[in-house]
């Protein structure tokens, strides 16, 4: 039942006598962020669902089986369930999930305990179901890559309430307010003002820099620029050709260089700042150090335009 | 202050009572396992389904019932012998039933003495089957009754350890088995009255062959205890010869 609000399933309310409900919940099953299994061997977790639904030992162990085969753990059937990894335990509570056949398999972060390995191995199965199954699945995460890895659509949740739903492209590339910019991994958000505009080619102002950009805002309109930290190339003032695709050059100072993973976040400033990701050899290729002088290239579709509302620069 | 050679005396003396299988140090020992085992059992029928209610149901008063409970762990035997006494004496309550000085009535003493730290602990064995067991229960279509079974399930060894150490308090108290049962020969004595008794008397070798039995009754609950949560016994069915699991 939810604390608050109204939770309808397939036109059902939620809020209904405990059979109601019951008939709800044995159409849809959860996997928790925390591993759990019942003390009891992996083939009898993986049977629960079906036993408490009627089934018989036969028929139930016979299907649980199957489902332990699809998650790579048919070895494990007669293995005491508390003793596997953390990532084992996790695959035995998605088979223990599925073995029902539910309409709609709710995630709740399956794999942020678990290490890079088991959590590839969570995600194609996920996969897996959704398009072998064809089982509805909503999933909740902290990492914004596995998102766009995993879904087709995604609703940001910041402060409680749905920010924003839509397609990985309009959540990763059309942000619809800075919070949700900044939590889907847009690095540079610059305010600017609108001077000209030809024909949805935009000229904005960002202080006394000129950038270029397609909107369909007009001029002397306030705007908010989104920039992805890869779509921003980074070259010597000395080594950019005469003529690029990249219809923004912006010359800046280097002012920090933070590694991430195989990448490394160049940090621009004066006059604008600017955020760019780059891979580690080029940037030993290149020579970057915090203080020179760089030029960064960002081609006018690479800019996200969003002209400024009430909502949009709050959280 | 006795001297060194009446305690080797009698450690040779009970040596020989219990391999040459004395009648009457086998009488007392079996009648005491069947005292104590009676109780345990209708200890545990008691208290496993009321701590299974205070549990599971939210009541009023629930987290004072609960620290009444475990007051009582600490409860004197010999309170528990003079109120089962007072219940059960020809003038009492329950006299008519004619339960004093008879292994009924330390049955019932022994019973009462032992349910409140069985009720708690069974408690305490629920209380430890986490949030996250009974949401998953919860999501994988369990109803109420089959999440409480499986609940049930998942803490048996708990239980279990509540039911044995129920049974160790039973078998080696002496106040409800003196007060109610009196230490009747061939009747009521029991291992515990009997050492009371026979050391009195300066009986040594009697009292120490009894005292060793009791010792073993002991090693034997712990060596279960230690079979079970090591795994080597994994499941209740497996203990009392059930079919293996598949």
């Amino acid at each position: 039942m939810p604390s608050e609000g109204r939770l309808i399933f397939d036109g059902t309310d939620t809020n209904a006598p405990e059979p109601v409900r019951l008939a709800i919940r044995r159409r849809m099953s959860m996997v928790f962020q925390k591993p759990v299994v019942l003390n009891t061997t992996v083939l009898e977790n993986v049977a629960f669902g079906l036993k408490f639904r009627g089934k018989s030992g036969q028929e139930s162990r016979a299907k649980a089986r199957e489902c332990l085969e699809l998650v790579g753990l048919s070895g494990f059937a007669g293995r005491k369930a508390i003793t596997l990894s953390g990532g084992e335990m996790q695959r035995v509570a998605l088979a223990r999930a599925i073995v029902t056949e539910p309409e709609v398999l709710l995630l709740d972060e399956p794999t942020a305990n678990l290490d890079p390995v088991s959590s590839e191995v969570i995600e194609d199965f996920i996969v897996h179901i959704n398009r072998k199954m064809h089982t509805t699945i909503i999933l909740s995460t902290h990492d914004m890559v596995q998102g766009q890895r995993l879904a087709d659509r995604i609703g940001v949740i910041i402060g409680g309430t749905i920010a924003q739903t839509g397609t990985i492209t309009e959540i990763f590339y059309q942000p619809k307010s800075h919070g949700i910019a900044r939590f889907v991994g847009v690095d540079t958000i610059l305010q600017g003002v609108v001077r000209g505009n030809d024909q949805g080619l935009a000229k904005i102002a960002v202080g006394d820099t000129l950038f270029e950009a397609l909107t369909s805002a007009l001029p002397g309109r306030k705007v908010s620029l989104f920039i992805r930290p890869e779509e921003v190339v980074l070259t010597k003032p000395e080594m950019v050709p005469p003529i690029t695709s990249a219809r923004n050059q912006i010359t800046g100072t280097i002012t920090k260089m933070l590694p991430v993973g195989p990448f490394i976040r160049v940090i621009i400033d004066n006059p604008v700042p600017i955020t760019a990701l780059i891979t580690r050899r080029s940037c030993t290729e290149m020579g970057f150090v915090a203080g020179m002088q760089v030029v960064a290239g960002i081609k006018a579709t690479a800019i996200y335009v969003l002209p400024d509302t009430a909502g949009s620069i709050g959280p | 202050m006795k001297k060194l050679s009446d305690i080797v005396s009698g450690i040779v003396q009970a040596i020989n009572l219990i391999i040459t299988l004395n009648p009457e140090v086998l009488q007392i020992a079996a009648l005491s396992l069947y005292i104590s085992l009676s109780s345990t059992i209708i200890a545990s029928c008691i208290a496993i389904p009321a701590g299974g209610f205070i549990h599971f149901y939210d009541f009023r008063g629930k987290k004072v019932l609960i620290a009444l409970i475990q007051t009582l762990y600490s409860l004197p035997t010999v309170v528990v012998g003079l109120l089962i006494y007072l219940m059960i004496s020809r003038s009492g309550p329950l006299g008519y039933f004619g339960l004093l000085f008879t292994p009924g009535g330390m049955i019932l003493g022994q019973t009462v003495l032992i349910i409140p730290i069985m009720m708690g602990l069974v408690i305490a064995a629920l209380s430890g089957v986490g949030r996250d067991i009974r949401d998953t229960l919860v999501s994988l279509g369990a109803t109420g009754f089959q999440s409480i079974i499986q609940i049930v399930k998942e803490a048996r060894i708990a239980i279990l350890s509540a039911v044995i150490l129920g049974f160790g308090r039973a078998i080696s108290e002496v106040g409800v088995a003196m007060m109610i049962g009196g230490n009747i020969r061939g009747e009521t004595r029991v291992l515990t009255t009997a050492i009371a008794l026979q050391t009195g008397l300066g009986d040594f070798g009697f009292s120490i062959a009894l005292g060793i039995i009791l010792l073993s009754i002991a090693l034997v609950i712990v060596a279960i205890m230690y079979l079970i949560t090591s795994g080597a016994i994994g499941t209740i069915e497996q203990i009392i010869g059930g079919a293996p699991r598949q």
